[in-house]
């Protein structure tokens, strides 16, 4: 761009005698040093945003960052003892449900920490929304359940 | 081969365009991530909740049971909220209005809570999440895009995990095991997708926490009606209490807390974090060092890509504005110049021209070229200047002796020198200078010299338009030549800061051209740094609209490219080479003042632009609202046909081709930005260029030749 390239015109008002002399071509840097600089900027720079751009995408594609804490789960006594003060011994008692059948609870699932990600669990898990007239659904269900996503309105 | 001018030597710089490629995939990139944060890209979920499916495969005791569920290890356990303790839980956050205010509350109260955080907000605002775990509170992921997670599939969900745990990790140093789902409530509201959902979070290692009291303060109800629906009727029943610290105005939920707080405090509550309402120990671990740096990179990732396409996306607007303003202007100076030229310049100027044709090789054309000439009535002598062309252009030239003609042989010196030695040559007091390939009006010259009544003028601009007209290559440059050449012209007119007189028509008074030493080859637009040369000593330069000659345009992508490049490149130099006239007063302040920035800004800056803007319409089409982008886009479409149709009306030109202008928009817009990009870099870098010269076909005379007699 002309603001970035330095004066090899001559003086503007002073032009020669064509006859005579042949001013130097504007913007030409005979001595190659401009290119060669901003080459290597260039390349820095491509190098550079490169490795960050790679680095960004490792982050996006990398594999899955599971929660260091293995929190240990409280044991029914604990539980067992609110239940006495509430009164109300089905809100407050830990419920163990047997695997359920049918649905294919993930057998090979992961050790507590969750380190893999086993392919077959939620597929498995997940019953199809489609079959016989399986279609219930809890009246009052779909405004209970709709919370506000943080797109909803405001962009902020 | 013998070169045609001294300075071909090096090749046109390629190195660039990985710059410009690489520059251009970059900002794709962070259009992506910013769409990722925005939830403009990703679809599945992110519109929202999906319409619940049958809930026959959630157990029971898990659909009756606790809000915290732990599915972990293939375990199938629910956990109910300790007695007399209630633990406050914030949703969506960091919010850099409502979360603070939250923070403020609960700090008032000392009371501790627990934050479900979204990841690209956590990203976006890494020191409230800081913020909010360094206060005593927990935090738990709200994924990172906050998607419906039962409508995700396994890679998203594994993906909303992780991004979320990273940028909490860098941001807070510490690690969560608790999980909210997004749009989640009441363990009961569980239906056979989200329970399918929570099973892989289990399966992730996360402690899925919903709520047994959701305070519905998103739906903005009233903060007594908030208030209402978190106070339980009667006793002290466990809480864990859903309510939210972004996406909307939450004024409401700050007041509603700022009132429960005491009210539930005098009931006995004991305010407890989620893993404290459980009875169980903390869920935050310090932060692996590994993890918290990916946080980092996706915190800068996130937070650049918002820089970059906010700033952009100004940018953009700033320029489409200029854009419109820019065809307004033309417009209203157009109307003004052509009333304001309707009448004579003064007493008719007669007196006799030399006629100056520079040819090197122009045998296909310059027989049409002389014959035009000679069909002018003004009084002229003609001289052609071979300028050491190996066809038979000088055979051709010699036949037209006998009309007058002169030819004029020298040594291939290329153009400027050319006209120079013409000039040097030459009788009259006005010179009149066109290309070897260009076909006269038979008035061109006549209406060419009018202007030079006034004495003040050292220079006139014809009007050049385009002669081979077939092809939509064709089309797009006549359009370009009426559209946008001669608007400009007109405004250049008026505000007195022509810099160019196009080397296919102009003329010039003997004073002016010795004044500023003849034609210079130190640019590769000889004519504009002549007329910017000519305005800078103290003449003007006026546009004569009805001196008409027709050109021939280049007929391939090839051939435009290398004359744009040329073009470009020329006007570059000789604005740099006139530069200071930005200082001067007087029309040379006129041009530097007016004419140069206008230049800069329309010629070059704001097209350096356009490949970005091609870049947010193709992230737009994919992913944005296609409906808007088509409306802006057929409305700048408008706008351009509107100032289209007056120029053509002005110039007195069919209307008909201007059905190829958004057709312009596909190969002709690219082409003339990549050759600016390509110009720019060239002048910065200052390599040598050589000459780029296209090859003649003749094409004036067959179809220009036919125009001269049929018009006027």
């Amino acid at each position: 761009m002309p603001a970035s390239a330095p004066a090899t015109a001559p003086p503007p008002g002073s032009e020669p005698d064509v006859a005579d002399v042949v001013p130097a071509p504007v913007f030409v840097d005979a001595t190659g040093r401009r290119r060669r600089a901003i080459r290597t900027t260039a390349f820095a720079f491509i190098a550079l945003v490169g490795a960050y751009g790679v680095a960004v995408a490792l982050s996006f594609l990398g594999g899955p960052v599971p929660p260091n804490a293995l929190l240990p789960i409280p044991g029914p006594p604990s539980a067992a003892s609110g239940s006495n003060s509430t009164g109300k011994p089905d809100a407050s008692t830990p419920h163990t449900v047997a695997a359920h059948a049918g649905s294919g609870t993930p057998t090979g699932t992961a050790p507590v920490s969750g380190l893999t990600n086993s392919p077959g669990s939620s597929q498995a898990a997940s019953p199809s929304p489609s079959p016989s007239g399986d279609r219930r659904v809890p009246p009052g269900k779909v405004g209970k359940s709709a919370s506000p996503g943080p797109s909803s309105g405001h962009g902020h | 081969m013998a070169g045609r001018r001294r300075a071909a030597r090096a090749v046109p710089p390629r190195a660039h365009w990985l710059l410009v490629a690489f520059s251009l995939i970059s900002l794709f990139g962070m259009l992506l991530i910013y769409g990722l944060v925005h939830h403009e890209v990703g679809g599945e979920g992110s519109s929202g909740p999906h319409i619940p499916v049958s809930s026959d495969q959630v157990p029971a005791a898990i659909a009756q049971g606790g809000p915290v569920i732990d599915t972990r290890g293939g375990a199938q356990r629910s956990y109910p909220a300790l007695p007399g303790h209630i633990a406050l839980s914030f949703d969506d956050g960091p919010d850099p209005q409502w979360t603070p205010q939250v923070l403020a509350v609960l700090a008032k109260y000392h009371v501790p809570a627990t934050f479900f955080l979204v990841g690209g907000r956590v990203a976006q605002n890494p020191q409230l999440a800081r913020a909010e775990v360094a206060a005593g509170n927990q935090v738990g992921i709200h994924t990172f895009t906050h998607d419906d997670l039962a409508m995700a599939s396994e890679w998203r969900r594994s993906f909303e995990f992780s991004q979320t745990q990273s940028v909490i990790d860098a941001a807070t140093g510490v690690s969560t095991a608790l999980l909210r789902p997004p749009y989640s409530s009441e363990p009961d509201s569980l239906d056979n997708a989200d329970w399918a959902a929570l099973r892989d979070a289990g399966a992730h290692g996360y402690l899925v926490v919903l709520t047994n009291r959701d305070s519905e303060d998103w739906m903005r109800p009233g903060v007594a009606r908030i208030v209402a629906n978190v106070l339980p009727a009667q006793g002290t029943p466990g809480l864990l209490v859903m309510m939210h610290d972004a996406g909307g105005d939450r004024s409401q939920t700050v007041a509603a807390l700022d009132r429960l707080i005491p009210l539930l405090k005098a009931r006995g509550y004991t305010f407890t974090t989620v893993s404290g309402l459980i009875g169980a120990p903390s869920p935050q671990t310090p932060a692996v060092s590994s993890q918290q740096w990916r946080g980092r990179v996706l915190i800068l990732a996130v937070q650049s890509s918002d820089f970059t396409v906010t700033a952009l996306g100004w940018i953009i607007l700033v320029a489409g504005v200029l854009s419109i303003l820019r065809l307004l202007l033309l417009l209203g100076t157009a109307r003004r110049h052509a009333r304001r030229r309707r009448g004579p310049w003064g007493p008719p100027v007669w007196e006799p021209v030399s006629v100056i044709v520079p040819a090197y090789n122009e045998e296909a054309g310059i027989e049409a070229t002389l014959i035009s000439l000679l069909d002018n009535e003004h009084p002229m002598e003609i001289i052609v200047v071979d300028d050491g062309s190996t066809d038979g252009t000088s055979a051709i030239v010699r036949r037209f002796a006998n009309d007058g003609v002169r030819l004029i042989r020298q040594p291939n010196a290329g153009k400027p020198a050319a006209l120079n030695n013409g000039m040097a040559n030459a009788r009259g007091r006005i010179m009149v200078l066109l290309d070897g390939d260009t076909v006269f009006a038979p008035d061109a010259i006549h209406q060419l010299v009018q202007p030079f009544s006034d004495p003040g003028i050292g220079a006139v601009s014809g009007n050049a338009k385009v002669a081979n007209r077939t092809g939509l290559l064709g089309r797009w440059q006549h359009i370009e030549y009426v559209v946008g050449f001669n608007l400009d012209r007109r405004f250049y007119d008026l505000a007195g800061c022509m810099p160019t007189v196009p080397g296919a028509i102009g003329a010039f008074r003997r004073e002016a051209l010795a004044d500023v030493g003849g034609l210079s080859d130190s640019t590769l637009a000889e004519d504009t740094d002549l007329t910017m040369a000519i305005i800078r000593a103290g003449w003007r330069v006026v546009y004569a609209q009805d001196a008409i000659a027709w050109t021939e345009a280049p007929a391939s992508l090839g051939q435009l490219w290398k004359q744009r490049y040329r073009w470009s490149y020329g006007t570059m130099q000789a604005m740099w080479k006139h530069r200071r006239s930005v200082f001067d007063g007087g029309g040379s302040g006129r041009l530097g003042r007016r004419g140069l920035p206008y230049l800069v800004l329309f010629q070059i800056l704001l097209p350096l632009l356009a490949p970005l803007v091609d870049v947010f319409a193709v992230y737009g089409l994919i992913f944005g609202d296609v409906v808007k982008m088509t409306e802006v886009w057929l409305g700048f479409l408008a706008v351009q046909t509107a100032a289209g149709w007056y120029a053509f009306t002005l110039d007195r030109e069919r209307h008909r081709v201007l059905w190829s202008l958004p057709l312009q928009q596909f190969v002709y817009r690219q082409l003339m930005y990549l050759v600016l990009i390509q110009s720019a870099v060239t002048a910065v870098i200052g390599t040598r260029l050589r000459w780029q010269r296209m090859d003649r076909q003749g094409v004036a005379r067959a179809l220009g030749g036919d125009r001269v007699g049929g018009l006027e």
